[in-house]
């Protein structure tokens, strides 16, 4: 193959073969661990080891970020439940203001109930509970009750009742 | 003279593997069913092969024992596929698999050509003075080879110092065998101009 190439081999020396490549090789092959079979170790477990430890580094670090934003127990115990009042004195609820009755995290509950049928926090009337909040002046008439008014005459024997 | 007497030497030694230096189907057998010493054989007889094309192709260094061992994996993983004829021979399979595994190699990165060191090219039959002059062919083959294309190295090198036919080559690498011809002659007469003035050198040291 040479033809006119007047350069042979040795001209171009290659790499040769370790010694123990053969075992080192036949080990890889079998899947048999061996001391000095890193190479394989590299190219193949390599690669899961680096992705076991990314995993593991990833959640060590978003472990660590949550409890870092998170306020600490003791801070938490004391947070209040209810709102603080403000100081300023509440606005005004005459002149035909609009009233929300409904809480603004309840509104897409409100998205998902069906059509025609509303959702059980809206089927009481907010008729009924916005007079009261408009009209605080009289207090609302007590209840009708029946008491029969009965006329005797002292020589009649019967009594009439209306 | 001695760097024409060099190119001699070389020329008249056998390429590293011949024909009748591969393995029989018993020993194929033997390796598919896992057997240590059939394999310990198996890769024996093919690692000298395989290292010459790895390290000529990408340049010595130790990545080349892992691209060897590459290699033999894969030739090892589809032994099970493998179907022996007395007329395939088993290095060119070999061969084909670390052409792929070079070329799957590019794609990632170029590896640069690594100078070889005095113990490749050491002969300890011959005095200093062949040694330096050893080296001296050597790099410059290191740089002319540079010089040429992925393709153009890998048909030259399957050509001439693997002894692959152009069918062989061109079966091996994929391309026409017309394909093969032209990069081959393109490669050589690249080689040639480039290595002309070490011949000119060797011819002006010949006595009168």
């Amino acid at each position: 193959m040479n033809h006119d190439f007047d350069f042979g081999p040795e001209a171009w020396p290659s790499q040769a073969p370790p010694s123990d490549f053969s075992d080192r090789c036949v080990s890889a092959m079998l899947d048999e661990p061996t001391p000095k079979s890193h190479r394989r170790w590299r190219g193949r477990g390599g690669t899961f080891l680096f992705l076991a430890a990314a995993l593991c580094a990833s959640s060590a670090w978003a472990t660590g970020h949550a409890q870092a934003s998170s306020p600490p127990a003791e801070a938490a115990r004391f947070v209040p439940s209810m709102p603080i009042p403000s100081p300023e004195p509440a606005p005004s609820l005459h002149g035909g203001q609009l009233i929300e009755l409904t809480p603004a995290s309840s509104e897409p509950e409100d998205e998902e109930a069906p059509a025609g049928r509303p959702p059980a926090h809206l089927q009481e009337p907010p008729e009924l509970a916005v007079p009261e909040l408009e009209e605080p002046g009289p207090p609302p008439p007590p209840p009708f009750v029946m008491v029969p008014r009965c006329t005797c005459d002292q020589d009649a024997v019967v009594c009439s009742c209306f | 003279m001695e760097l024409v007497l060099v190119a001699m030497d070389a020329m008249r030694e056998r390429p590293p593997v011949s024909v009748r230096g591969e393995v029989d189907e018993e020993t194929i057998d033997a390796c598919r069913s896992g057997d240590r010493v059939a394999l310990a054989h198996f890769v024996r007889t093919y690692e000298k092969a395989v290292f010459g094309f790895l390290s000529r192709m990408v340049g010595a260094g130790p990545h080349v024992e892992d691209l060897a061992q590459e290699v033999f994996l894969r030739a090892h993983q589809a032994l099970p596929r493998f179907r022996y004829r007395s007329d395939v021979r088993i290095s060119t399979w070999l061969l084909k698999i670390a052409v792929r595994l070079v070329q799957d190699n590019r794609k990632k990165k170029r590896p640069s050509l690594v100078p070889l060191t005095d113990e490749l090219v050491a002969d300890g039959r011959r005095g200093p003075e062949h040694l330096r002059r050893r080296r001296e062919l050597a790099a410059a083959f290191e740089r002319a080879a540079t010089e040429l294309s992925d393709e153009q190295r890998a048909v030259f090198l399957l050509a001439h110092f693997h002894g692959r036919s152009m069918a062989e080559i061109a079966e091996l690498v994929g391309i026409p065998e017309a394909t093969v011809k032209t990069r081959l002659h393109r490669a050589r007469a690249k080689l040639r101009m480039l290595l002309a003035p070490h011949r000119g050198e060797s011819a002006e040291e010949t006595p009168r």
